[in-house]
């Protein structure tokens, strides 16, 4: 890829900032699995407005917070049935 | 630099003048002079497919062949000020890994301070958000009001939280659309099944929830009692994820305080909407004439002040352990009503302790007022918060690289990403191993019913033949 001899010249050159941002990456260090744009920068990523590391805010928290939503909504549901329930018993 | 003429990598320092006979135009007035009427020599107007003026027909593109539009002089847009026009002056390859290497010395290594933002666009959500919020979580209480009532054999206490459930939910619809502007973007969300965007399945739970709320409230008017309960243990099963659903909606965005979350904003939604609908109950009850010292009454009360506890606790834990994400809470209009909402429901909690008798019945209908005010004021103080945090450009920085405060050791790899906060991941214990497994069968189940979806759906679907816009008169 034409981008990464453009870093390794910069390199040699002796800008050793330059890096490529999306693109590159070892498979597990990509950002949000692979971004289908690059940058060749020559500072972090936060001087640029962009995240240094990026994941799919869905692939990350949907299944642990619905799993918590969902547990805590029956919580409730029989919470509530229970409260019912002893009320009732203490009146009698 | 010390030397202007001179430049850091030994090039020139001016950069190549453009092509002759690339030269734009010296003014725009001068570029509308040569594009002036009849004068279309100048610019090239033929379509990218087809021919002008008529719709574009598709046909695969042949390889190498040219591309209307495209400028060869411009070359690869390889144009460069530290390069010019040569641009194989990168011609060795460089070493394996090396530059894999220098991406992530440059991503891992210190972050810059102050950093430059905005990282990501803070929520458009206006007040109809918040309040659906409010009124879907009422709805789902009063759900879990009747189910228990129902439960009781209180059939009475029943029909009316069925009936407070079922106008609660009325205004949902009409808010989501309010905020959407027109009510076809809402039946799009019903026009597909998506088990991965809680969006979509709360759109989906709205209508089941109203649905099965609707034939309750019909088949108690009608006096069919087993079909009202059956109904209305459906509504209140639906009610467990619209009081909830709301929380992993916040959750999975990439704003700092609702991502670090995520665990703890479906409870404490939950206990919201359980705390407001269980004292709208109340206080409907109330109002058609149900005796004070009635069980249903008297588990009400413990219910709303029940949940409100739970709720407080809740945010109490989840904001210390938010750290620096979670100063938001505490300043600005977000901070307001975050203090407002605990001063309300703080008060409701004392009020019924410290009256007794005549007062005392009083007492109890303000902490339910109070309580759904409170309610109100926090789904308000969640969502401005939300924004808050997203204009926050240092905690949406420090999130993406998995810390919370500039002192906290950088994340490891991606097996590390899911852990919520700087404590470590959880340990391989016992509640550990079970949450694990939860969550991976309930990411399971939601992608096999998403495939089976899918599959169902592409029996049935044709292509339509997309019609050119009618034209303008």
């Amino acid at each position: 890829m034409q981008a990464e001899r453009r870093v390794a010249e910069l390199h040699r050159r002796g800008v050793d900032g330059a890096y490529l941002y999306g693109a590159a990456d070892e498979p597990e260090h990509e950002l949000a699995g692979g971004l289908g744009a690059f940058f060749l920068l020559t500072e972090p990523p936060e001087r640029y407005g962009l995240p240094a590391e990026a994941d799919s805010p869905i692939q990350e928290n949907l299944v642990a917070a619905t799993a918590a939503a969902l547990g805590a909504g029956l919580l409730a549901a029989a919470a509530a049935a229970l409260t019912f329930a002893t009320a009732r018993g203490r009146q009698r | 630099m010390s030397d202007p003429g001179e430049h850091p990598l030994g090039l020139p320092a001016e950069p190549p003048a453009p092509l002759g006979h690339e030269e734009p135009p010296a003014s725009a007035a001068a570029r509308d002079a040569r594009w002036a009427d009849g004068d279309i020599a100048t610019r090239d107007e033929t379509p990218a497919l087809g021919r002008r003026g008529e719709p574009a027909s598709w046909r695969r593109a042949v390889p190498e062949s040219e591309v209307a539009l495209a400028k060869p002089a411009w070359g690869d847009a390889g144009w460069s000020y530290l390069f010019g026009h040569d641009t194989s002056y990168a011609a060795a390859e460089p070493e394996e890994g090396a530059v894999a290497a220098a991406n992530r010395r440059m991503r891992s290594g210190t972050m810059p301070d102050p950093v430059q933002g905005p990282f990501i666009h803070p929520p458009v959500w206006t007040w109809e958000v918040p309040l659906y919020f409010w009124f879907g979580g009422a709805a789902s209480g009063a759900a879990f009001a009747a189910l228990a009532a129902d439960l009781a054999g209180d059939e009475v206490s029943a029909r009316v939280a069925r009936k407070v459930a079922l106008g609660a939910v009325l205004p949902a619809p009409v808010l989501l659309i309010g905020d959407l502007g027109r009510p076809g973007r809402f039946l799009n969300m019903l026009r597909i099944f998506k088990p991965r965007s809680p969006m979509n399945l709360g759109a989906w739970c709205l209508v089941a929830f109203s649905t099965a709320g609707a034939g309750a409230v019909a088949a108690d008017l009608l006096g069919s009692q087993r079909t009202a309960r059956s109904l209305g243990a459906a509504e209140a099963l639906f009610g467990s994820y619209l009081g909830s659903y709301t929380g992993v909606l916040l959750a999975t965005t990439a704003v700092p305080l609702w991502a670090r979350s995520r665990v703890f904003l479906g409870p404490i939604f939950v206990a919201t909407a359980t705390a407001t609908g269980a004292a709208a109950t109340r206080l409907t009850l109330g109002a058609v004439g149900q005796a004070e010292d009635h069980p249903t009454h008297v588990a009400l009360a413990r219910l709303e002040a029940g949940a409100i506890f739970a709720e407080l606790a809740l945010s109490t834990v989840n904001e210390r352990r938010l750290g620096r994400t979670g100063e938001v809470l505490a300043h600005g209009t977000p901070g307001l009503l975050f203090r407002t909402a605990k001063t309300l429901v703080g008060v409701g909690l004392v009020l019924p302790l410290v009256a007794r008798g005549r007062t005392g019945r009083l007492a109890q209908n303000a902490a339910s007022v109070l309580y759904l005010a409170g309610g109100l004021a926090f789904r308000f103080a969640w969502v401005q918060a939300g924004k808050a945090s997203a204009r926050d450009d240092e905690a949406v920085a420090l999130m993406a690289r998995g810390r919370v405060t500039a002192d906290d050791p950088p994340r490891g790899g991606t097996e590390q990403r899911a852990s919520s906060d700087h404590r470590p991941p959880l340990a391989d214990a016992g509640p550990a191993k079970i949450l694990r497994a939860w969550g991976a069968a309930v990411g399971r189940a939601s992608l096999l019913v998403e495939r089976v979806v899918r599959g169902a759906g592409h029996g049935a679907r044709r292509c339509t033949p997309q019609r050119p816009p009618s034209p303008r008169v």
